[in-house]
């Protein structure tokens, strides 16, 4: 029997009981879709996050505070071991061209009667060097607004537009919480970046963040450099624990108290999340794929139970165990690669679907088609069709012509 | 006894079904021959062994004791593969309840054997109208098995069986489903592919009528072979069957 005409008479089998065969195929629609879906989904956050890090450069390095195993299993009760001290310390280096740290809190900002929660940023006046931000309208933080602690803000666009209306924001009054700052300038739009929309931001400094609030640990340190990040790391490690007074000569990640970051760090440890993230939303969806494939087998043996006669026929015009075991298989495989097809079309739909309402919410989402996801959705519903058509085909091969002639 | 003539020769043939140990012999050693183009009725009552015999004699059931031999070979020896292609090339089958596949062409269901045969799909078409047209259907060659009248349906069964030329033609009880019109048209193909194509004819049947079509009718009775003779005054399909 060659092979065509294997498929073309599978086929037929199929389509005489065409709604059952639909029906069964939806299991394997609905388990190829989900994993489509989530692997599609999954690729298109990996590459908005990259897009993201990616926003931040590479020649900055990041200072984290706790020990290096942060990364790996991140806790909420990390000691906050990195202060203004630290700044001051590194500013000494004069190969460092730019030190700059945040401190993050949330209040609610009042001015002109109109009131909004918002984020507060605890900075120094690097930090324009560092993002690469302009002003728009006055002036950012200087060196002596944070060693005054002046009570002093510099909005983002929005936020200032939504405070302020049309009116010019720099010279007004602002109150975070109970407190008030004068306005010394606003930001030029700037957009997202580390999932965080700049523009609606206000930053203070370090040091009228530790007035009004009592924070004084920073949540990073960012330093930007002319040097090799592979050659600048150690420095600031050597300097970070002379600092904190560390014994680590042998450089020992787990006895420091902070580590060091770069943007390179930072994909890596993107990219091994989100991949985890894939093979968790895969395997939920994969449970859906196993249960249509038992659905494939339940329907092939009630098929072989009902097509005994015709099973029996076959034998007694020629057809080998082996035949009918094929056609049996053909079937089964038929299905759900027909099943497997749908389920990459309907997967890619919703998650075109997906990222356009993601993207109503967050802009920066691109529809990305996993072909990973489409040739394992293929190849996986063909297996499936192999492995749970098996059994039924194998139990109407078995048939003696006679038994099967003998069932009516 | 023997005759190097025979298509089929059976000796001393036994046939026992197991159930849960329990064993119910249903033929108990028939020793008898059929000549290459011979029509031969298979008689007997309800139980006697009729259709199991049929169904031996046509390689969809095995025997459990004595002999078997088909075209000058033991049929003991063949394997599951050559049981398989001797069913497809040497006998064709004609059932009571018709067996078509249902909801598909009169076309398709006619090629069927063919999908187990080393004919290349190309000729498949010309080979299934030749068998349809010879069965008068033709004009039905499109139509699907269950658009089909019963009598029209064992037309379709027997060009199905016809389709590789096999040498014998076994028919179980062909008319028992048909009204005495389409019965007797049934009976009057088969004649013709026995005396005009030289087809040998195995023909299963309780009804005295249909069986005296054949040249000779075997009775069994008790899994027992009771008779087996001539028929004196056989009965000619071409006029007064088919008014």
């Amino acid at each position: 029997m060659h092979a065509h005409d294997l498929v073309q008479s599978a086929w037929s089998s199929l389509v005489r009981t065409r709604n059952r065969s639909l029906l069964t195929m939806l299991g394997i629609v609905i388990g190829i879709a989900a994993v489509i879906l989530a692997l599609s989904i999954g690729e298109s956050a990996q590459s908005f996050i990259l897009g993201q890090i990616s926003s931040f450069g590479s020649d900055k390095l990041i200072v984290h505070p706790g020990p290096r195993s942060q990364t790996d299993n991140p806790s909420p009760f990390v000691e906050m071991t990195l202060e203004y001290k630290d700044v001051k310390r590194l500013r000494r280096e004069p190969w460092l061209s730019a030190i700059s740290a945040e401190i993050m809190q949330t209040d609610l900002a009042q001015a002109g009667g109109v009131s909004k929660n918002i984020s507060l940023i605890g900075t120094l006046p690097d930090e324009m060097v560092i993002g690469g931000y302009r002003v728009a309208d006055g002036a950012f933080l200087t060196d002596a607004d944070v060693d005054g602690r002046a009570r002093v803000t510099v909005l983002g666009k929005s936020l200032a537009e939504e405070l302020f209306g049309q009116e010019r924001a720099v010279g007004k009054s602002v109150k975070f919480g109970k407190n008030s700052f004068r306005v010394i300038g606003v930001m030029e739009e700037m957009g997202t970046q580390f999932f965080q929309n700049l523009d609606e931001l206000a930053y203070i400094s370090v040091t009228a963040m530790d007035d009004v609030y009592q924070r004084k640990q920073f949540e990073y340190i960012i330093v930007k450099t002319d040097t090799p990040l592979e050659e600048a790391t150690p420095r600031i490690e050597v300097i970070m624990r002379e600092a904190h007074n560390l014994d680590n000569p042998e450089g020992d990640p787990e006895k420091d108290d902070f580590f060091i970051m770069s943007q390179a760090d930072a994909i890596k440890t993107v990219s091994q999340v989100t991949g985890v993230l894939q093979i968790l939303l895969s395997s939920i969806a994969a449970i859906s794929l196993l249960v249509g494939g038992i659905g494939i087998m339940n329907i092939m043996y009630v098929s072989v139970t009902e097509r005994i006669t015709e099973i029996g026929l076959r034998k007694a015009i020629g057809a080998r165990a082996r035949d009918v075991l094929r056609q049996f298989l053909a079937e089964a495989v038929l299905l759900t690669l027909a099943g497997g097809f749908g389920g990459v079309i309907l997967g890619m739909l919703f998650s075109w679907i997906g990222i356009q309402v993601i993207n109503a919410y967050q802009p920066g989402w691109v529809f990305m088609i996993s072909v990973n996801g489409i040739v394992s959705g293929l190849v996986v519903s063909t297996v499936i069709g192999l492995v749970f058509g098996y059994f039924p085909a194998r139990k109407a091969a078995a048939l003696h012509p006679m038994e099967a002639m003998r069932t009516e | 006894m023997a005759d190097a003539k025979d298509i089929i020769r059976v000796e001393g043939l036994k046939k026992d079904y197991i159930n849960d140990d329990i064993v119910t012999s249903v033929l108990h050693g028939l020793t008898f021959g059929i000549p290459k183009g011979q029509f031969v009725a298979i008689m007997g009552p309800s139980g006697s062994g009729k259709s199991t015999l049929m169904h031996i004699l046509g390689f969809l059931d095995s025997l459990s004791g004595g002999k078997y031999i088909f075209d000058g070979r033991d049929v003991s020896t063949l394997n599951e593969d050559e049981l398989a292609r001797t069913r497809g090339e040497k006998v064709g089958f004609i059932f009571q309840t018709f067996n078509l596949l249902p909801k598909t062409s009169v076309l398709d269901n006619v090629k069927l054997p063919l999908l187990y045969s080393d004919v290349p799909a190309t000729k498949w078409d010309a080979m299934a109208m030749e068998a349809i047209t010879s069965v008068g259907l033709s004009h039905r060659a499109q139509n699907l098995s269950n658009q089909l009248s019963g009598g029209e349906r064992q037309r379709v069964a027997i060009a199905r069986a016809l389709i590789r030329k096999p040498p014998v033609i076994f028919a179980d009880e062909p008319t028992g489903n048909l009204d005495s019109k389409s019965g007797a048209a049934v009976m009057q193909i088969l004649q013709h592919l026995n005396i005009d194509h030289g087809h040998t004819i195995v023909l299963v049947t309780h009804e005295t009528y249909t069986a005296e079509h054949a040249e000779r009718i075997l009775r069994l009775k008790d899994g027992l072979l009771e008779s087996d003779k001539p028929v004196l005054h056989r009965c000619l399909s071409s006029g007064d069957l088919v008014k």
